[in-house]
C-alpha cells in the first residue's frame, strides 16, 4: 500500500498536467486563430508566412516524395510479383500514398523545416522581451505572431500533401514502370480504378488537422518559452523547439491512427 | 492633486525573492520621476507594474484613480496607448530594419497613412541622428545606436506616458547628455509623464521632479532631487555619492 499509493498519485498528477496543458493548448489556439479573421487584414503577413512554410518546403518535400515512391515501387513489385499481381503496383502505391504515407510524412517533413523554425522564432523573441515590446505597443502578440502562421498552416499543409501524393506517384512509376519494366498503362489504370474520392478528401482532412496540431504545438512551446521550468534563456529555447518536434511528429502520428479508425 | 500614478502597498515576490514590499509611490502628472537604487532592486519591476507586463500578489496600481487590475476591454486597450516603453535590453525586432522598428507602432495603429508615417519616422530618425542606419537590421549596429532606435520607437507615438527603462546606460557622455536633454525638452514641450530607471547620477537630478529611492524592497527615499542629498540613511548617502577610489601606485 505504501507504494501503490504515490504510484498513483504520481500517475494522477502526470493525468491532471496533461489535461491542463491540452486545455491551454486549446485555448491558445482558439484566440490565435480568431484573430485571423479581425480587421485590419493581415494578408502580406499571411502571403509571407505562406512563402515560409510552404513555398520553401516544396523542395525538401518533393525530395522526400519522389524517394518514398520510388522505395514503395520496388518493396511493391517484388512483393505483388510473388503472387503474379504487380499490376497492382500504380493501385498499391497511390491508395498508400494518398491516405496515409503523404499526409504524415509531409507534416514530419515541415514540422523538421518549419516548426522547429517557428517554436525557436517565437522562444527567442519571448526571452528578448520582443512580444512584451509589442504588448507595451498595443499589438496583440497572437494576432501579430501567431495567427498569420496558422492561418498559413492551414493552407500549406493540404498543398503540399498534395504535391507529395503526386510525386510519390511519380516516384513509383520511375521505379517500377521505368526500372522494373511494368507496363505503364496497368500502373496508370490500376490507380485510377482503386483510387475514390474519399481517399483523396480522407488525406485532405488528415492535412488540414496536421497544419493545426502541428502549428499549435510547436508556436506554443516558442511562446511560453518562459514558463518552462528545466531551463532558462538560450537553454530553455533549445528544450521549446526540442519539445515542439518531437511532441508534434507524436501528436501527428497518433492523431494519423486515430482518423485513419473513423475515416475508413 | 490627485496622482497619475499610484502604488498602493505594492508587494511582489518572485518564488521566495521579495521584490516589493508594501510599496507606496506617487507619480504625478507631467512630471519626470527618477526610481534608482542598485542593480537587481526591482526598478523594472515597478516599471512593467505599471504597464500591466506584471501583475502585484498584494496591493493596488491606480492609473489617474482607476485600479488598474479592473480595467478590460475597450478601457485596457485606451490606456495602453496612452502608455510607451523604453526596454532595458531595447527589445528591437530583430527581423526588422531600424525604419520598421520605428515605423510598426504607427503602422499597427492603422490610423495614419503611409506618408506621414515615414515624415514622423525621418522627423525623430533626424533628431536622433538615425539617417545612416535605416536599411540596418538591429544586429547590425551598436549598443549605443539600439538605444536611440528605442527611444525612437518610444517616442514615435506621442504618447502621455513613457516608461524608460535604463535609457542611457551604454552610452557616451555626450550622447547620455543628448538623450536627457531630448527627454528634458520633449517633456516640456509635449508635457508627458515620465518614468526613468536609471543609474545616471548625478545627470538624473538635473531633470527629474522626483526622486525614488528603492532598496530591500522597500522605497527608502522619495520626494525632490534637492533633498536626497540630505537624507541620512547610508546606502543612499553610499549611492549618491560613492566613495572615491583610491590609486595605489605601490603596485
Amino acid at each position: 500500500m505504501q507504494l501503490i499509493t504515490p504510484f498513483f498519485q504520481f500517475l494522477g498528477n502526470k493525468f491532471i498536467t496533461f489535461i491542463l496543458e491540452l486545455g491551454h493548448i486549446t485555448v491558445f489556439f482558439i484566440s490565435s486563430f480568431i484573430r485571423l479573421f479581425q480587421y485590419p487584414w493581415q494578408f502580406q503577413k499571411l502571403m509571407h508566412q505562406i512563402y515560409f512554410i510552404g513555398v520553401k518546403s516544396i523542395s525538401v518535400v518533393c525530395l522526400t516524395a519522389l524517394f518514398t515512391g520510388m522505395v514503395l515501387g520496388l518493396q511493391g513489385y517484388y512483393t505483388l510479383v510473388q503472387f503474379g499481381s504487380e499490376g497492382l503496383l500504380g493501385s498499391a502505391v497511390a491508395v498508400s500514398l494518398i491516405r496515409e504515407l503523404g499526409p504524415v510524412l509531409t507534416a514530419i517533413m515541415i514540422i523538421g523545416r518549419a516548426g522547429s523554425s517557428m517554436s525557436a522564432e517565437m522562444g527567442i523573441m519571448r526571452i528578448s522581451d520582443q512580444i512584451d515590446a509589442l504588448t507595451t505597443m498595443d499589438i496583440h502578440p497572437k494576432r501579430f505572431l501567431i495567427s498569420p502562421k496558422i492561418g498559413a498552416s492551414l493552407v500549406s499543409f493540404p498543398l503540399l500533401t498534395a504535391i507529395f501524393d503526386v510525386v510519390g506517384i511519380c516516384g513509383g512509376y520511375l521505379s517500377g514502370v521505368i526500372l522494373l519494366g511494368i507496363n505503364p498503362a496497368l500502373y496508370i489504370n490500376g490507380m485510377e480504378k482503386t483510387v475514390v474520392m474519399n481517399d483523396v478528401s480522407g488525406g485532405f482532412i488528415k492535412s488540414v488537422v496536421f497544419a493545426v496540431i502541428v502549428s499549435t504545438i510547436c508556436l506554443y512551446q516558442g511562446y511560453y518559452t518562459h514558463l518552462r521550468t528545466d531551463g532558462f534563456g538560450a537553454k530553455g529555447v533549445s528544450f521549446s523547439t526540442t519539445a515542439a518536434v518531437v511532441m508534434s511528429c507524436v501528436t501527428v502520428l497518433i492523431a494519423d491512427y486515430v482518423l485513419t479508425s473513423f475515416l475508413l | 492633486m490627485k496622482p497619475l500614478i499610484q502604488f498602493k502597498n505594492v508587494s511582489k515576490s518572485f518564488g521566495t525573492q521579495t521584490v516589493l514590499n508594501h510599496i507606496n509611490l506617487e507619480i504625478q502628472k507631467g512630471c519626470i520621476t527618477a526610481i534608482i537604487g542598485k542593480s537587481g532592486v526591482g526598478k523594472s519591476v515597478m516599471l512593467k507594474h505599471m504597464i500591466g507586463l506584471l501583475k502585484p500578489d498584494d496591493g493596488t496600481i491606480y492609473l489617474d484613480g482607476m485600479d488598474l487590475s479592473e480595467i478590460s476591454g475597450q478601457s485596457a486597450k485606451v490606456m495602453r496607448q496612452k502608455f510607451s516603453y523604453m526596454f532595458q535590453n531595447m527589445a528591437l525586432f530583430d527581423s526588422m530594419t531600424v525604419y520598421e522598428n520605428i515605423a510598426l507602432p504607427l503602422k499597427e495603429r492603422n490610423i495614419f497613412k503611409k506618408n506621414v508615417i515615414r515624415e514622423k519616422v525621418l522627423d525623430i530618425g533626424h533628431k536622433l541622428e538615425l539617417e545612416e542606419i535605416w536599411h540596418k537590421y538591429s544586429s547590425q549596429i551598436s549598443g549605443g545606436m539600439k538605444k536611440r532606435v528605442a527611444l525612437a520607437r518610444a517616442l514615435i507615438t506621442d504618447p502621455e506616458i513613457i516608461l524608460f527603462d535604463e535609457p542611457t546606460t551604454g552610452l557616451d557622455p555626450i550622447r547620455k547628455h543628448a538623450v536627457f536633454e531630448m527627454i528634458f525638452q520633449n517633456q516640456k514641450a509635449f508635457n508627458y509623464t515620465a518614468v526613468i530607471v536609471t543609474h545616471a547620477i548625478p545627470d538624473i537630478f538635473y531633470i527629474a521632479h522626483q526622486i525614488a529611492f528603492l532598496e530591500n524592497a522597500q522605497i527608502l527615499y522619495d520626494g525632490p532631487p534637492e533633498g536626497i542629498k540630505q537624507c541620512k540613511t547610508p546606502i543612499v548617502q553610499r549611492f549618491i555619492e560613492p566613495p572615491y577610489l583610491e590609486r595605489n601606485d605601490t603596485r
